[in-house]
């Protein structure tokens, strides 16, 4: 009988590891453990045996019955391990095929230009105004130093819309409004927006353009101030190693007034095509806010001081990229935006 | 202004500096330098004696000529129909550059060797108008004495550079080289040299009866000057001219003309037979005419000044002199002006008459009364020595008599303050007295006298300029605003800037468009215009097609879209914000607007063959989602206002708070097939009265801890009723339970009637607690009967 035990054991233990599927392990193992299995046999007939007899080939029995479950269990674990190979190998994918098309849009260059100025400006504690474009001739020249009969009037010529109305030749008006509401209280502003001259459209002319204004009034407000300021910004657009210089210059509602040129960003300040070998470009103008705009708009020029600034945006969009050609910004083709 | 360089030296003390730091040292702290060239750029010419001249064997016209250049003899083919044998020649030697980087090399034509060039004026590099009739056509030959193998230029008395200066329009005075003299000499702190010549006391009894009946007129000298001898200038006189830029005529008009370059002093010169012995300034009568030196009637008004002969006007004063009194070249005796005229009145007779001249530019800047004399003086000196002129003893003056300096009182704090540097006093008084300033100190205060050639000095604010920029601005330490503020945007900043990023985040590209349009334009996609508003027209457009403001931003992006398809650029999905403008009520308003243009595919998978093509509902729920993070929910309408260019069926009104705000469609078939597009949608929304909204600050609410029931139904209702509708009815019967109703599926078709379609609705419930089955189907009942009441839709079999 014990031999009857051994032989089977082998067999059975050939036939759970030739098993292929869970199916077939399933199979075999109801075979040899099911209930009509030899092994139920050999437990219906346990009565006729005598004690020690009894002992021993229940003994086997139940080591026989740990030995099949303990390799069906073997071969279950193996079988699946087999199955996610083969499910894994039928999954294969060419992961260097492009990834699905998420559509993603581009902001214009000249809105990343404004906003870059923005955060910077605003970090130092600047608002943001903005002013109407068809302007009061009183606002955009007038209160802006430029009367009626002021030749610098030549500098700029305009559209009107009617004697007294005309789009906006500089942001600057917006200084006079932002005072006139702020009636006498310090202010810290930025404003920025488009602008308009009665220029024919060609590569560096476009009669629309934008600007970014630049106000700082207050008790104790000096000319170096501006120096540092414009140092602080355009290092943080251009550069930690761009250096900032004044020139003299004149504009009606500053003085003094003076032009700001940085290093040149292409050779760094040794001298190259873009800025005519002097190493210098000029960026933008500002001064000292003229007295008589102070005292136009309502403060006592010698309690407030303050200085101003204006940067055309296209030009330093320009100058930062390398674009030759205004009209690039209002084409707005997207062969262009889509390189910023 | 054009500075000749050796004319500036003759006038101020610049040995030792080199032409690049003068050049540096202008820009920084005076004005801005634009260029420097040479008076001519040819370069290795030398002076040559033609010695021999024949006829080229095998040509008609060239000539084989041996030239004398000093230690040889050159054998030269010239071409030139005035060479000859005994002429004093200029000579590009082998090696030489002439204009236009042409290099003299050895050559032979037609078959005889040539060893250089004879050069004509402007083969050297001179402007053919400063070249007179004699030598327009053909080699240059000296008239003076000149050794062979001299430097041509120099004997030329062209070898020279010039600085063009940029002039600000405040700075009138550095229109004249002795006032760039007077800068000069305080930005390098060197000495002026002073202007030396002969007084001339005059012979003759003549003399001038001025008159002035206007205060226009400042100043008014009148000179009389006989038996001149017209001729050719000298050769130094010409070379300032050309670099100067003024054509030399002959030396009456070159000395006027020399007189205006060196002091900016305008000299007018009458012809004295024509004009007599009385002169009258006043201002024009109303239509009053004169014939001016160029032979054009000119018709006159009230504004302008003019000088008469008592009677009628002999010279437009200022800008230009009379056909009548012209000095020719049959004039013996003139009169010569030295007059100031008031630069408003000058500035707009000039640019009314078109008629700008070096004298109009200079009365327009401001004329300084105080050098009229010493002009008047130095021109009489030069009639005398260049022209053989017998001069008036008596020189005629009307006006006001010498300016006196301007008096400004400032203090060091004042100045230091301002610039943001800690001056000492004597560093401020020494800059005054480089600028030739004269000053005085009363205890805190400096007191400056600003002499009358600085006209753009007015106010003290003026003088911290003159003290910053001669210190020097690169000396300016660089400080910051000393104030604690803080700076923030606005909550329409800050939700414009939102919205602007999140359609950027869901795929629309931004442009930015010209805010003038065509007339034409502005009477397009009218739906959001208000029918009692005007385009604002600008009174002198520069072309048609940007003649108004835009009152609607849709017609520009469709301008944009059409450049896109034109260019094979055919899935576009773009965006812009930008203002409308328009006229109502006599006020001018601007409103900031988004449109939005999509057309083709707005996403394609490329490899996986599926697209996302643009519809209406992709545009609408563009438009949805951006507005969903600023909390912005908008109502769409059926179109009920007709719109040529907008689909009638497939557009809606968009509506904010129930008031119009904006639109979102497909483009009317036949306007898109006039404009060749196809597949194009458009929306436009007024953002002024939607982003000034603050976000609410969101009050935690906690999660459910159960799960949410989820029910679809389908419904069978007639055609024309409105999905929002349905959805609205369903929300108002329960507010508690309910969160969320999303249509997915609409049907039209064989299994429901002709006249109806079919909605499939996903209802969501969300509580605390767990929610029954009897619950749900209570809530879901409740909500078909209301549908069923309001709309008779029922639910699908």
């Amino acid at each position: 009988m014990i031999t009857k035990l051994l032989e089977m054991r082998e067999i059975a233990k050939k036939k759970i590891q030739e098993a292929k599927s869970i199916q077939e392990l399933n199979e075999t193992k109801a075979l040899y453990l099911g209930k009509k299995s030899p092994l139920q046999e050999i437990m219906s007939h346990m009565r006729e045996f005598s004690g020690d007899m009894k002992k021993e080939i229940g003994q086997k029995v139940n080591e026989f019955k740990n030995m099949i479950e303990e390799e069906v269990n073997k071969r279950l674990e193996k079988i699946k391990e087999e199955e996610v190979e083969r499910k894994l190998k039928s999954e294969a994918i060419d992961v260097t095929l492009p990834g699905k098309d998420i559509p993603l849009g581009n902001l214009h260059v000249l809105t990343k230009t404004i906003e870059e100025m923005e955060e910077i400006f605003v970090g130092m504690g600047y608002d943001v105004v903005e002013g109407p474009e068809v302007e009061e001739d009183l606002y955009n020249f007038e209160m802006m130093n430029l009367p009626h009969d002021h030749p610098a009037r030549d500098m700029q010529d305009s559209f009107y819309i009617n004697p007294n109305i005309l789009l906006r030749t500089h942001t600057s008006p917006v200084q006079a409004r932002t005072m006139l509401k702020a009636k006498g209280s310090p202010i810290k502003v930025i404003c920025p927006g488009k602008v308009y001259r009665r220029d024919d459209d060609d590569a560096t002319h476009s009669h629309q353009f934008m600007q970014l204004e630049g106000l700082v009034v207050d008790k104790d407000i000096k000319m170096s101030d501006l120096k540092g300021t414009l140092s602080l910004l355009m290092k943080k657009m251009l550069g930690e190693n761009c250096k900032i210089r004044f020139r003299p210059s004149y504009f009606p509602f500053t003085e003094p007034s003076v032009e700001v040129d940085v290093t040149c960003f292409k050779c760094g300040g040794k001298g190259c095509p873009l800025c005519k070998g002097s190493g210098w470009i000029e960026v933008l103008g500002g001064g000292s806010v003229h007295p008589n705009v102070l005292k136009m708009a309502g403060y006592d020029p010698d309690v407030y001081k303050g200085f101003a600034f204006g940067i055309g945006i296209e030009r330093i969009t320009m100058l930062k990229h390398g674009i030759d050609d205004i009209r690039n910004f209002y084409i707005s083709d997207p062969r262009f935006l889509k390189q910023f | 202004m054009n500075v000749k360089l050796n004319w500036l030296k003759e006038l101020v003390d610049l040995e030792g500096l080199s032409k690049e730091d003068i050049v540096n040292t202008l820009s920084l702290y005076s004005t801005e330098v634009e260029g420097v060239t040479k008076v001519v750029s040819g370069t290795n010419l030398v002076v040559g004696e033609v010695l021999e001249c024949v006829d080229h064997p095998d040509s008609d016209h060239l000539h084989i000529c041996k030239v004398n250049v000093g230690d040889e003899v050159l054998q030269i083919v010239c071409g030139a129909p005035n060479v000859k044998a005994g002429l004093f020649v200029i000579v590009a030697m082998l090696d030489a550059v002439l204009p236009g980087d042409f290099k003299i090399k050895k050559s032979k034509i037609r078959g005889v060797e040539s060893f250089g060039m004879l050069c004509s004026l402007k083969e050297i590099g001179l402007e053919s108008k400063y070249i007179s009739e004699e030598y327009q056509n053909g080699i240059y030959y000296f008239k003076d004495k000149v050794t062979p193998g001299d430097d041509a230029l120099k004997c030329l008395e062209l070898e020279d550079e010039v600085i063009e200066l940029g002039l600000t329009p405040n700075r009138g005075d550095l229109l004249s080289m002795l006032g760039v003299a007077y800068e000069v000499s305080a930005v390098f702190n060197r000495p002026l040299k002073p202007i030396a010549f002969d007084l001339v006391k005059g012979e003759l009894e003549d003399s001038v009866n001025v008159e002035i009946q206007t205060s226009d007129c400042k100043v008014y000298y009148a000179r009389v000057f006989k038996d001149l001898k017209i001729q050719e200038s000298p050769r130094w006189l010409r070379s300032r001219l050309i670099s100067f830029g003024v054509r030399p005529i002959n030396n009456v008009v070159d000395i006027t003309n020399y007189i205006l370059a060196l002091f900016g002093q305008p000299l007018h010169a009458f012809d004295y037979q024509k004009l007599g012995n009385k002169i009258v300034v006043r201002k024009a009568n109303e239509d009053e005419k004169i014939t001016t030196l160029d032979n054009n009637l000119r018709t006159l008004n009230k504004n302008d000044i003019v000088i008469t002969d008592g009677e009628k006007p002999v010279a437009i004063a200022g800008v230009m002199g009379g056909l009548d009194t012209e000095i020719t070249t049959d004039t013996k005796d003139m009169v010569l002006e030295t007059a100031v005229f008031d630069s408003t009145c000058i500035r707009l007779t000039s640019s009314r008459l078109g008629l700008r001249s070096e004298s109009s530019n200079r009365y327009e800047k401001g004329v300084d009364t105080n050098r009229c004399e010493l002009a008047l003086e130095y021109a009489t000196y030069l009639f005398k020595t260049l022209a053989n002129a017998k001069v008036s003893k008596n020189i005629s003056f009307k006006g006001e008599k010498e300016k006196e300096n301007k008096e400004i009182i400032v203090t060091n704090e004042f100045i230091s303050s301002r610039l943001g540097i800690e001056l000492k006093d004597e560093e401020i008084i020494d800059i005054f007295k480089r600028l030739n300033f004269k000053c005085e100190i009363e205890g805190k205060n400096i007191k400056v006298l600003v002499p009358s050639r600085r006209m753009d000095i007015t106010i003290p604010s003026d003088l911290v300029e003159e003290v910053g920029r001669i210190y020097g601005y690169e000396k300016m330490p660089l400080t910051l605003p000393n104030d604690s503020r803080s700076g923030l945007l606005t909550n329409y900043q800050k939700n414009r800037k939102e919205l602007k990023h999140t359609l950027v985040d869901m795929g629309l590209n931004e442009v930015i468009t010209y805010s003038l349009v065509s007339e034409q334009e502005n009477k397009t996609f009218t739906i959001l215009h208000d029918t009692e508003s005007n385009p604002i027209k600008l009174m002198h457009p520069i072309s048609s097609d940007h003649s108004e403001m835009r009152k609607g931003l849709v017609p520009s992006i469709i301008d944009y879209m059409k450049y896109c398809t034109n260019r094979k650029i055919k899935d576009v999905a773009s965006y812009e914000i930008g203002k409308v403008y328009y006229e109502k009520n006599n006020k001018f308003i601007e409103e900031e607007t988004l449109s939005i243009v999509m057309s083709n595919n707005f996403s394609s998978l490329l490899w996986r063959g599926n697209v996302e093509k643009c519809d209406f509902y992709l545009i609408k729920g563009i438009i949805d989602t951006a507005f969903k993070n600023l909390k912005i929910k908008f109502e769409y309408r059926p179109l009920e206002k007709e719109c040529q260019e907008m689909h009638p069926l497939r557009t809606a009104t968009i509506h904010y708070n129930g008031k119009l705000c904006g639109y979102v469609g497909a483009l009317h078939p036949k306007f898109a097939q006039k404009e060749d597009l196809k597949d194009v949608y458009v929306a436009e929304i007024k953002l002024n009265e939607i982003l000034n909204n603050e976000l609410e600050t969101v009050i935690y609410k906690p999660i459910s801890k159960v799960p949410s029931v989820e029910r679809d139904i389908a419904l069978v209702m007639k055609k024309n009723i409105n999905a929002s509708d349905i959805i609205d009815t369903i929300i108002s019967v329960d507010k508690k339970l309910l969160s969320d109703v999303k249509i997915f599926d609409l049907y039209v078709g064989d299994k429901v009637a002709e006249d109806e379609k079919s909605l499939a609705i996903k209802l969501t419930f969300t509580s605390y607690e767990t929610l029954t089955d009897d619950v749900i189907n209570s809530k879901v009942n409740k909500i078909l009967k209301e549908l069923e009441k309001r709309y008779q839709a029922t639910l699908r079999a």
